[in-house]
């Protein structure tokens, strides 16, 4: 579980702390001000060796599709990483966790020729149809005089230091070495995504096979409280969860509407989390104000079940109301709220403990 | 159920007990011409440790900040008064005046300055300040009768004094059943009788 984060030179943050971590961490602030961004440095940190990761946090935020251009006068893949486009600067992230200890990442875009030249990289053409690794066994030479891009991810811990590249030219991506698993898992709900049907009957089936599947349909009776049971359908060779609401009937979740769908996806991943991390983006989406109080008493409940640490952003105070009241009254007092906020030039991070939290909400004093 | 929140729009802050209060500085300030002072009815004695806590945590408070006056009653004892302010704002990290009306030095931000009422190292409240400032009042020689009065009959005397007096003198104004601070706000006290004199020049002190 991270204790405290650090990032530099990524997207909005020059040099962002945020420290007194807790089991669920909720991140307020205003527009712009690197919520969402916070959320995706997590995200990267948490995958430890995978620069390719670096390509899918656009996606977070509606971007699906990204040009790869290979062409020397145009920009990486990565430029919109770094802090005010500046390539020259390497970002930084820095993670201290109860099980790791002290976690270093460094993105860097490779330019200087003498680094270039040294790179030997196997060709890796991407998975075929049946999940082959294509092309694997050829290796590739960096020469100078061609077009090519490349992000190196430098990664420390106490037992490991190692390099992972990724490598972009006319051929496709390439990375070397393959990178391991991640240490922890971790899932990212951005704000108007979500997870497709098939994947939420999957991480359904991997809780029944554990029998934790109760966690689900507990969190959903929140929102649905005639809710009896979940079940998986098979429907044009696809899998969907349906609900049995006692109408004779079995319905599909989406059916049942948006807050239930958001509320699934969000258990779903926490149960398929453990030990490692949940991200979310805009939590309180979807959900209406009267049930939030109860939504927080069970994220509270299954991240501690799963064990697993949650971070999510919101713009509503009471979404933050809602869980001060629900980590109060149901202890442990495992959150916080986190609040973002410009000053000058850098943004920074305000933590409200407990008390000071309470003190800020009976005196009506802005805390997001 | 949420409702607005109280948000930070000047680089001057005074932080004041109460609503009343809060009513009654507003007015004050806004004769003195003092609109770069806002003022927060936080400073309740129970809650102003926490309160000062959430208040530095506030959206804009680093960085917007430059000025913040804390304004409390002696009650019966000035200097723990003072000393229970100063502990608040150590508490939340802030500067720390050596005693009260004497601000901190410029160059630390913000700067904070305390005062105690009615004055220095007297015990009272502000109710005790207006009453001060209306003493030579025909109203308040009758406020005074009337005390006398209540006492030659025998009847025990208000738990509050001053707050019972700042009452009985408001009730003589032209507009009945108002509170010190809507009074404030209505214009029935005298900012310029000499009474005001030091909260005056404090306000101005703490005003950008």
């Amino acid at each position: 579980m991270y204790r405290s984060f650090k990032v530099s030179n990524y997207r909005c943050f020059d040099d962002l702390t945020i420290a007194e971590l807790e089991r669920v961490n909720l991140i307020a602030g205003m527009n712009n001000v690197g919520k969402t961004a916070l959320l995706e440095a997590l995200f990267l940190h948490c995958g430890a060796y995978n620069p390719e990761l670096t390509l899918r946090v656009d996606a977070f935020r509606g971007i699906e599709i990204k040009r790869l251009e290979p062409e020397p006068w145009k920009g990486t893949p990565w430029d919109w990483l770094f802090h005010q486009f500046d390539t020259s600067k390497v970002i930084e992230m820095v993670g201290e966790d109860t099980i790791t200890g002290r976690r270093v990442l460094r993105l860097e875009i490779l330019k200087d020729p003498s680094e270039l030249k040294h790179i030997e990289l196997p060709v890796r053409g991407g998975l075929d149809d049946k999940g082959i690794l294509k092309d694997s066994d050829r290796r590739y030479s960096v020469s100078t005089s061609e077009s090519v891009k490349v992000l190196r991810l430098k990664y420390e811990d106490p037992q490991l230091k190692k390099d992972y590249l990724m490598l972009l030219d006319q051929k496709g991506l390439h990375m070397s070495p393959i990178p391991p698993a991640p240490p922890f898992p971790a899932f990212f709900q951005g704000a108007r995504m979500r997870i497709s049907p098939k994947e939420e009957a999957e991480h359904f089936g991997r809780l029944v096979v554990r029998k934790e599947q109760d966690a689900v349909l507990r969190v959903l009776q929140l929102s649905e409280p005639k809710l009896e049971r979940l079940t998986t359908v098979f429907v044009a060779d696809v899998p969907m969860l349906y609900g049995e609401v006692g109408t004779g009937h079995l319905i599909p979740l989406p059916l049942m509407g948006e807050g239930m769908v958001r509320l699934a996806d969000l258990v779903l991943q926490i149960g398929n989390a453990r030990g490692g991390v949940m991200l979310v983006d805009e939590i309180e989406n979807g959900l209406h104000h009267s049930i939030l109080p109860r939504v927080w008493q069970a994220i509270g409940e299954v991240a501690r079940q799963f064990d697993v640490q949650v971070f999510a952003t919101t713009h509503s105070l009471e979404c933050i109301i809602a869980a001060h009241r629900a980590f109060s009254e149901n202890p442990p007092y495992d959150f916080r709220l986190h609040r973002l906020e410009r000053v000058g030039e850098t943004i920074r991070a305000v933590t409200y403990d407990r008390e000071t939290l309470q003190a800020a909400i009976e005196a009506e004093l802005e805390v997001r | 159920m949420p409702v607005e929140r109280i948000q930070i729009k000047q680089p001057c802050l005074l932080v004041v007990e109460g609503k009343e209060e809060g009513l009654f500085f507003e007015a004050f300030n806004r004769h003195l011409g003092l609109q770069k002072i806002q003022v927060l009815p936080i400073g309740g004695k129970d809650r102003l440790r926490e309160n000062l806590k959430a208040l530095v945590n506030s959206p804009g408070f680093s960085g917007r900040v430059v000025s913040l006056g804390i304004i409390r009653d002696a009650d019966t004892d000035p200097q723990a008064a003072f000393q229970s302010v100063c502990n608040a704002l150590c508490a939340a990290g802030l500067p720390i005046p050596t005693r009260p009306l004497l601000s901190t030095p410029g160059d630390e931000r913000p700067k904070v300055g305390v005062m105690i009422l009615p004055a220095e190292n007297e015990s009272g409240m502000l109710e005790d300040l207006c009453l001060r400032s209306v003493a030579e009042t025909l109203a308040m020689r009758c406020v005074t009768r009337y005390f006398e009065c209540l006492r030659q009959q025998g009847l025990p005397e208000p738990r509050n004094l001053s707050k019972a007096k700042t009452q009985v003198f408001l009730a003589s104004r032209s507009e009945a059943g108002l509170r010190l601070g809507e009074a404030a706000q209505k214009g029935f006290w005298p900012w310029d009788a000499p009474a005001f004199d030091p909260l005056k020049s404090f306000l101005r002190q703490i005003a950008c």
